[in-house]
């Protein structure tokens, strides 16, 4: 495994160790020092070096010694400092017979969109597949099977999240759902939270009113400036959509509660072009991600849209210096918007949380179909190997193999990765797009995650160094009273 | 005169003119209490919707739980790995205990979490943690 990972950045030599989460910058006399040590350029020879030592000997320092000074000394420290803190080792998720970890269910309400973007991963829901929406039977189904796993679940609140195609397409269901669940709260002595993505074409009117007063976040997807959204999501006929989604966000009950999310395309604009943009309706919440690096292969166009990395990585360090010395001119910052797909991995890196599972695909989270199919999550829906059962049968969830017993450090080549403690595997379902198999990413996402994790903890630096109050700002997002 | 390295670093908690701490990892803040919570937003990176994004956050309920970093006891040689991956306790752990003036019952049993890696020893209402670090077993309370 790699037990440190050396890295520069903006002009400045990082250390990072990925058991502590503790990141160093170091003078380039020591980093010199310590790559002179490794006898390469890579660290984790020296790591390598330290742990074929005998136990009984100072492993670190054997090897530092025949480096004079002070620095070595002070190398010496550190390493022998950090090499011993603990592995992240998690403890065996076993619930009690009865009980379960459940605490998310995405239902995709409507297999359909009244729209037809150019990068849609799952074809407007359907999957290529024909279209549909939930019926009130099988609402009523897959709203007994979440309460019955939520009475047994160990969790207090039950995230509910409601997903398409177009999900308020299927505005009565929600609402049935939704009233239903929250008439069962106070038996069940949990809180169902919910909230829903759309595209923001039909959020008017009655639909507004009842997400406002029922939703803790609406996710609305708007590509920027209207003429690239417009381009880019245009309605199911071709019709523009801009004007009418900005006319509804301006419109929402409750701001506060929307996030607009922004998808980046080789058609975009810049990463910093499009979040100024976003920041001129009034959300607290914006959320910018380029076109996943997955396969979705179902998408032959995808392919073609995606912004190659290095341009996504330069667009990010030009973001981030920007966003950094706007947000360093206010000593209060509630104003500006939390760009959480940046915020949130900044923030989870600071509080030093490590991981050894990815994600509890099938294991605390599930997704439900139109059709009342049950998969482990939103990216495994109408892939019947993974189907774990229908909410009809009332018959046990079978999860498949491969999303069970995950640990990282136990799986290759994920367990000699710096980065194993925050990836943590990664997603099982862009490993399956990309490589064919759950637990197997593929060399460019490992690389494109580590790029990234660099950015982020550059990031981090400059934050700490210039406007440390926006890494506590996450405390008022509408996520916050769930944030671990 | 030379210039001192990270003259412009007046935030960060200074430590050697060479090595300084940026970022101190979980330990330091009081949002990340001794166990600390391994829920799945880092997951989030690639996950489709922000909704999803958002939900992870709140694993608190369901999440694993990893000892805290600080929290060991102390280390043997880890030639004794063999004979915890056969569920034995190593006569030279149950002396280390005594000399922390923890001393072991006749009950203490250890099971295999990981072979030559990790392994839990529970002796009544304790329970620690064995961890193979470097050339080390280090054994950790909790």
């Amino acid at each position: 495994m790699t037990d440190f990972h050396l890295f520069e950045a903006g002009g400045v030599n990082y250390l990072f160790f990925p058991s502590s989460a503790r990141l160093y910058q170091l003078s380039k006399a020591a980093l010199g020092t310590l790559c002179r040590l490794s006898g390469a350029p890579h660290p984790a020879d020296i790591s390598a070096a330290l742990r074929a030592l005998p136990h009984d000997a100072p492993a670190d320092q054997a090897v530092l010694s025949a480096e004079p000074g002070d620095l070595s000394a002070e190398l010496d420290d550190l390493l022998q400092k950090e090499l011993t803190v603990a592995q992240p080792a998690s403890a065996a998720m076993q619930n009690a017979p009865g009980r379960n970890g459940f605490h998310s269910f995405s239902l995709y309400l409507a297999q359909s969109c009244n729209m037809s973007c150019c990068y849609c991963w799952n074809r407007g829901g359907s999957f290529g597949k024909p279209s549909g929406l939930m019926g009130e039977q099988t609402a009523q189904l897959v709203t007994e099977l979440i309460l019955s796993l939520a009475e047994g679940s160990s969790a207090d609140k039950i995230f509910i999240n409601f997903y398409g195609g177009e999900p308020l397409l299927n505005f009565p269901v929600l609402k049935q759902i939704t009233l239903r669940l929250r008439q069962q709260e106070a038996r069940l002595a949990k809180n169902f939270c919910f909230t829903v993505d759309t595209n923001g074409s039909l959020l008017e009117g009655e639909t507004a009113q009842f997400l406002a007063r029922h939703f803790v976040q609406i996710g609305v997807s708007l590509d920027g400036r209207q003429e690239i959204h417009d381009v880019q999501r245009p309605g199911f006929n071709g019709e523009v959509t801009w004007e009418r989604i900005v006319a509804n966000v301006r419109a929402f009950p409750n701001r506060k509660l929307l996030c607009l999310r922004a998808t980046l395309t080789t058609l975009s604009d810049p990463y910093l072009e499009t979040f100024r943009q976003l920041t001129t309706l009034g959300v607290r919440r914006i959320q910018l991600e380029y076109c996943h690096e997955t396969g979705y292969q179902e998408n032959p166009v995808y392919q073609e849209l995606i912004v190659p990395p290095e341009r996504q990585f330069e667009e990010l360090r030009e973001f981030l210096d920007y966003y950094v010395d706007t947000v360093s001119l206010y000593q209060n910052s509630s104003d500006i918007p939390f760009v959480s797909s940046l915020m949130d991995n900044i923030t989870r890196i600071r509080r030093g949380n490590r991981y050894t599972r990815p994600c509890g695909a099938g294991m605390n989270m599930l997704a439900i179909s139109s059709r009342g199919e049950v998969f482990p999550c939103i990216a495994f829906v109408e892939r019947e190997e993974f189907a774990m059962g229908r909410a009809d049968t009332g018959s046990p969830l079978s999860l498949h193999q491969t999303l069970a017993d995950f640990e990282v450090d136990g799986q290759v080549p994920c367990h000699a990765c710096w980065l194993r403690y925050d990836c943590a595997g990664g997603c099982y379902a862009t490993h399956y797009d990309m490589t064919g198999h759950a637990r197997q990413p593929h060399p460019q996402y490992c690389k494109n995650m580590k790029a990234k994790a660099e950015i982020y903890l550059y990031a981090m630096a400059q934050m700490l160094k210039k406007c440390p109050w926006h890494l506590e700002r996450d405390s008022d997002s509408p996520g916050a009273p769930y944030s671990a | 005169m030379s210039r001192v390295p990270f003259h412009d670093l007046h935030r960060e908690k200074a430590m050697t003119p060479h090595i300084r701490l940026i970022s101190e990892g979980g330990n330091s803040l009081a949002r990340s209490p001794g166990p600390i919570c391994i829920d799945s937003i880092q997951v989030t990176q690639t996950c489709t919707t922000e909704s999803q994004h958002m939900v992870y956050r709140s694993a608190t309920g369901a999440c694993t739980m990893f000892s805290s970093p600080d929290n060991s006891l102390f280390s043997v040689p880890s030639e004794h790995a063999l004979e915890l991956d056969r569920g034995l306790l190593p006569a030279v752990l149950r002396t280390r205990f005594e000399q922390q003036r923890i001393p072991l019952s006749d009950t203490a049993c250890v099971r295999v979490e990981h072979p030559g890696r990790i392994w839990y020893l529970t002796d009544r209402d304790r329970n620690y943690s064995i961890r193979k670090l470097a050339a080390n077993l280090t054994v950790y309370t909790g």
